[in-house]
């Protein structure tokens, strides 16, 4: 009976926990009155009875004095009264028994001293949200409990009641036990708060404190995932946890010891599967058989393993599965026939042939799928016509034929991964929709595709790392923001419009001579170390900062772009770090603040009209004779490291520091600074 | 306290602890704790909480205060408090969590539990009774048994210090 009172009870404590503390402020006075009239406080009369169940039943009637919850089915009262048992229990040894049992009986006794009356009271108030504590192994437990209790119950008397308290007073803990009935209120409920914030690991812990917490860790809510991921569970731990969790939705097996056991067993048995990972090891046929019992399973993923006996065909038939990933599998043959099938990766497996049946598929992953034939990758990515992403990196195999039939029946491709496909040139491909194309290293890909790349006029994003025969790319593309050309090594000549271009990745081509550019989003260039470039033609008229740091050909007429008048009208930073063919450099904008011109070891004449200037470095300039600063914007000026410095002109309004110590050979010199405050 | 003015001006509410002290706060600061918020709802203004101590009333005062000034240039301001607050024996954080569990404070209840989880993660079984005042109500051959499940899983040290 009583645990079917405690089950009953377990379901409605919600509700019943939101009434009482709803109704508590209001009734808090009436509390105070409560242990004087309530006969539930004389634990002698309960316990005497040494039969449990049998006092129940007048108690359940006496405790309904708690003048609200009298409304109330008489469970709750039950468990109330249970509940003060577990004070009990909680410190059942030694001294700290006695002096609970010892409060407890004296506020049964009426209120003789007006201490013991608060303390009552205290004990009430504390004590009632202790309603939810109990466990289901309770029932069991309370039998033991009683066991403890009557001897002590009979013997001790009211003398020897009062000889404890005295006792007790003594060692001056009386007072702390109730703060500790106070601090022991960590209900079920709260509990059950605490312990969402602790993984398996710590939640296993908490279970070997008592049994109130093993029941609470134990909760379904926190055992929806069980991560077996490298443990060394055996078959029978297993199963005894899909026995205490059958509504465990998120199962890993990967890297434990024989998963096809395990594997079956999780399919069999757990009703709610929802996604499971399995991986390392062999996976028996019977186990794709055994999955179409799995009614709602979205997600699998089998990692590194082998597919049944690695020569006959694997069959993945699911209603409805969303997500597969065979990745690192060794298997011949697979036939997938999944209606709900979205996501589908088959990264690094080894098998020659892939049937798939699979009208929703819209990701398809075949990257390193090195033994998959150029017949068997067309008719796997023709069957999904609603492809939207298709990574087929390193399937090296693939020709421009079965790219052409790609592009044919999957009208919606917006992906394509096409890296390391040595033979294709795109030659006629017409992708329309597609957004991002990755060809990093495909020795196919030359300036002749890129006349294919320009019907894709949706494309955001180019990567054309590595693509070594490349010698030219010239696109209009509206819609282009990303473009990278790393490592080409025969890579000359870039020109680009696009409205969006705003990030442009350019380094290592060794050959590269003209860049010509035209974007209105591009803020940033950055082009380092590009030995051979010669000309740059920019109408950027959002550019703010461009840095050619080593670029060695670089020569004069550079400086007429980024001059008025040159397409970059807000340029504001430019780094010339090291390019040593400068030798005269001319200025002329209206936008520049920064200007860098270290380690130009050729330069001689520099030739600055730029108002709004506020920085210039020269640094390893020492070739430089003729300088002319008119106007600037410059606050200080150390022309000190230039020794070779022979004419000077200098129209800085808000020049306040000018140091030409070290400039030995200076012949002519006009400085108009009207607010120079040092110089040397 | 709030001069005469600004009371007319911003609504008052008084709370009366267990131990009978009374703390007045603006409405708008009360209202963040669900229950203080029903009970303004049905029009009181005299809230009396049989269950909140004044020790544990006044610090949640405090973070209701300063939780009810939230900006977004104060938010490093409000970590540094609650990291604070949450910086205490464990005794004042069980009886700052029945408190906050009484008055239905979510975010309160939230970062008290997450700072109980955090300091009994590594703690051994008999810490935990320790700092929880629970008497282990296990056999000692079930404990074993227990004990021996665990084993595999746990290859670190406890800790086995109370705070």
């Amino acid at each position: 009976m009583r645990i079917w009172c405690c089950l009953c009870f377990g379901e409605e404590e919600d509700n019943k926990n939101c009434y009482k503390s709803m109704r508590d402020p209001i009734l808090g006075n009436n509390d105070e009155e409560l242990p004087d009239e309530n006969p539930a406080f004389d634990w002698r009369r309960v316990f005497d009875g040494g039969d449990v169940a049998a006092p129940l039943r007048p108690h359940a009637g006496a405790a309904g004095h708690v003048g609200v919850w009298r409304n109330n089915e008489i469970d709750f009262d039950i468990n109330w009264f249970s509940s003060e048992l577990e004070v009990r229990n909680e410190n059942y040894t030694g001294e700290r028994m006695l002096n609970v049992n010892l409060n407890l009986g004296l506020s049964g006794e009426a209120s003789s001293s007006t201490v013991q009356k608060e303390d009552s009271d205290r004990d009430t108030s504390s004590k009632r949200p202790k309603v939810n504590s109990f466990s289901l192994d309770w029932d069991n437990h309370l039998l033991q409990e009683t066991d403890y209790l009557c001897p002590m119950n009979e013997g001790g008397g009211d003398a020897s009641l009062s000889n404890l308290l005295g006792a007790a007073d003594d060692q001056g803990k009386d007072t702390k036990m109730e703060d500790l009935d106070v601090r022991m209120d960590l209900t079920d409920d709260l509990l059950h708060m605490v312990f969402s914030f602790l993984d398996h690991m710590d939640l296993c812990q908490a279970a070997s404190v008592c049994r109130q917490w093993r029941a609470a860790s134990s909760h379904e809510d926190f055992w929806r995932y069980l991560n077996f991921e490298n443990k060394q569970i055996s078959s029978n731990q297993f199963e005894d946890m899909c026995r205490r969790y059958p509504n465990a939705t998120t199962i890993n097996l990967h890297g434990t010891p024989n998963i096809h056991p395990l594997a079956m067993k999780a399919v069999s048995s757990l009703r709610n599967l929802e996604a499971l990972t399995l991986g390392r090891g062999q996976l028996g046929e019977t186990f794709f058989q055994a999955l179409t019992d799995c009614h709602v399973l979205k997600s699998l993923t089998i990692n590194d393993a082998t597919l049944g006996n690695g020569i006959q065909e694997i069959p993945i038939y699911h209603d409805s599965l969303r997500l597969l990933q065979l990745v690192k599998c060794r298997v011949l043959r697979v036939s997938i026939r999944c209606p709900q099938l979205e996501t589908l990766s088959l990264k690094r497996s080894s098998m020659p042939h892939a049937v798939l049946n699979c009208p929703l598929l819209h990701d398809l992953d075949i990257a390193s799928c090195h033994k998959l034939s150029d017949a068997a990758i067309r008719s796997a990515a023709t069957a999904c016509p609603l492809l939207e992403a298709l990574d087929m990196s390193n399937c090296s195999c693939v020709s421009d034929e079965t790219l052409r039939d790609i592009a044919q029946t999957c009208g919606n491709l917006r992906v394509l991964d096409a890296s390391y496909c040595p033979n294709i040139s795109l030659e006629s491909v017409r992708l329309v929709m597609l957004t991002v194309l990755k060809l990093h290293s495909c020795e196919g890909i030359t300036s002749a595709s890129m006349a294919a790349i320009a019907h894709s006029y949706m494309l955001e994003v180019l990567e054309l790392d590595n693509c070594s025969l490349l010698t030219s790319v010239s696109l209009d593309l509206p819609r282009l923001q990303n473009i990278r050309l790393v490592h080409c090594r025969k890579f000359i000549d870039l020109n680009l419009h696009s409205g969006m271009l705003s990030s442009i990745t350019v380094s290592n081509c060794p050959l590269l001579q003209r860049i010509n550019i035209t974007s209105s989003a591009l803020k940033k260039l950055v082009l380092q170390k590009q030995e051979s470039l010669t000309t740059i033609a920019l109408q950027c008229p959002n550019l703010l900062e461009v840095d050619l740091t080593e670029c060695e050909s670089l020569t004069n007429s550079i400086c007429e772009v980024f001059s008025d008048g040159g397409g970059c009208p807000v340029l504001k930073s430019l780094v010339l770090d090291n390019c040593e063919s400068l030798t005269l450099a001319a200025f002329c904008s209206t936008s520049l603040v920064s200007l860098s011109l270290a380690g130009c070891r050729a330069l001689i004449s520099l030739q600055l009209r730029c108002p709004y200037l506020e920085q210039v470095s020269l640094d390893g300039c020492d070739h430089l004779e003729v300088a002319s600063f008119c106007p600037v914007g410059l606050r200080s000026l150390n022309l000190g490291i230039c020794p070779k410095m022979n004419v000077l002109h200098i129209e800085a309004p808000q020049m306040a520091s000018l140091e030409l110590k070290g400039c030995g050979v200076l012949s002519e010199a006009s400085i108009n600074c009207p607010l120079l405050t040092s110089f040397d | 306290m709030a001069s005469t003015t600004e009371t007319k001006q911003k609504k008052m509410l008084i709370l009366k602890s267990a131990d009978n002290d009374e703390f007045e706060i603006e409405e708008s600061v009360g209202v963040q704790s669900e229950t203080i918020k029903n009970l303004v709802e049905d029009g009181f203004t005299f809230v009396p909480l049989p269950n909140v101590y004044t020790k544990a009333l006044i610090k949640i005062i405090d973070y209701l205060k300063k939780h009810a000034n939230k900006t977004d240039s104060n938010d490093e301001e409000i970590k540094t408090f609650d990291k604070d607050f949450v910086n205490t024996t464990f005794d004042d954080l069980f009886e700052l969590v029945s408190a906050a569990n009484y008055l239905h404070i979510s975010c309160l209840m939230n970062m008290l539990c997450q700072t109980i989880a955090d300091r009994i993660k590594d703690k051994s079984p008999e810490a935990v009774r320790k700092i929880f005042h629970i008497n282990c109500d296990y056999t000692p051959e079930e404990e074993a048994k227990i004990r021996k499940a665990n084993a595999q899983a746990f290859e670190g040290q406890f800790d086995e210090s109370l705070d």
